[in-house]
């Protein structure tokens, strides 16, 4: 019973580290941001493609590359979780005579970069886990 | 959770597969019944179109705070007004007193581009649907 006891006061104070830790660092805040970020873009993306055919559709796109510049050159963490995305009209691609300016290959370029931006947010997310997990676990 | 938010995605390019695939039975009515002289309600047959119309999501996005969009649907499935051939047969039964019968207005080559619009269509749809899989799965090894 005290070798239990003493095991769960060591879990109970690893979560806390593990707990301090997150809120310490805002890397796990903004990569958290990123992926809700391009999992919203990659909705509008596919949006554009399932709209492909019908006429008088403007594309659109979602614009927070600057402000996410800007919100994470200013490390705070409330700035980065309350960040909003601007939904807005692309009108610099071409219209077609239909009144749609959507091409089945430049959606498709923009969601496979938008892919890759979702995974590599997801592998350093992982990454920043299992680097916790083995201060934790104490195995180097 | 950063994978639910994907299941909106997968919705927006099932609408539009269902769009695409029901633009793909009509055009393959169109080409069956490219010599049909009487069609269901006794006339001759008349070339169908699909009108597609864009739909707005059911919910307001978190991440910007405006209803983006949700996909595409059918809206109606129309009749064009276009004049079709007439054709000298005096032998068919649906010839007029002029021996003339009325074909109807479909040409097969335009029904193929549309088939062929509509085929690539659908894959788009179908390729950002296993993308958001994809992403959604890549979510789930989170921590793994």
């Amino acid at each position: 019973m005290p070798k239990d006891g003493k095991l769960r006061i060591a879990a109970a104070d690893g979560m806390e580290h593990a707990f301090v830790l997150s809120r310490m660092d805002t890397s796990i805040t903004l990569l958290n941001k990123l992926l809700d970020l391009t999992a919203a873009r990659h909705e509008v993306l596919a949006n554009n493609l399932a709209n492909v055919n019908t006429p008088g559709v403007t594309r659109q796109d979602l614009r927070f590359k600057d402000s996410l510049i800007s919100a994470i050159k200013s490390d705070d963490k409330d700035a980065i979780s309350s960040l909003k995305a601007e939904l807005y009209d692309d009108v610099s691609q071409p219209f077609r005579p239909d009144g749609n300016n959507i091409t089945t290959q430049s959606e498709l370029a923009e969601m496979s970069q938008n892919e890759l931006m979702y995974r590599v947010a997801s592998r350093a997310l992982s990454m920043k886990y299992s680097g916790m997990r083995k201060v934790l676990s104490g195995q180097f | 959770m950063s994978d639910f938010t994907l299941v909106p995605a997968i919705q927006i390019s099932a609408s539009g597969l269902d769009a695409e695939n029901r633009r793909m039975e009509v055009i393959a009515n169109n080409v069956a019944n490219a010599e049909t002289t009487k069609g269901a309600d006794g006339k001759v047959f008349r070339r169908r179109e699909v009108i597609f119309a864009s739909k707005l999501s059911d919910a307001i996005d978190a991440q910007t705070g405006e209803n983006k969009g949700g996909g595409v649907e059918v809206k109606e499935v129309v009749e064009s007004n276009q004049p079709g051939k007439r054709v000298y047969r005096p032998g068919h039964p649906d010839a007029d007193a002029e021996g003339y019968i009325n074909l109807p207005n479909i040409s097969p080559i335009e029904e193929m581009v549309d088939m062929m619009t509509a085929s690539r269509a659908y894959e788009a749809n179908l390729t950002a649907m296993k993308t958001a899989k994809d992403m959604a799965s890549r979510a789930l090894d989170i921590g793994r």
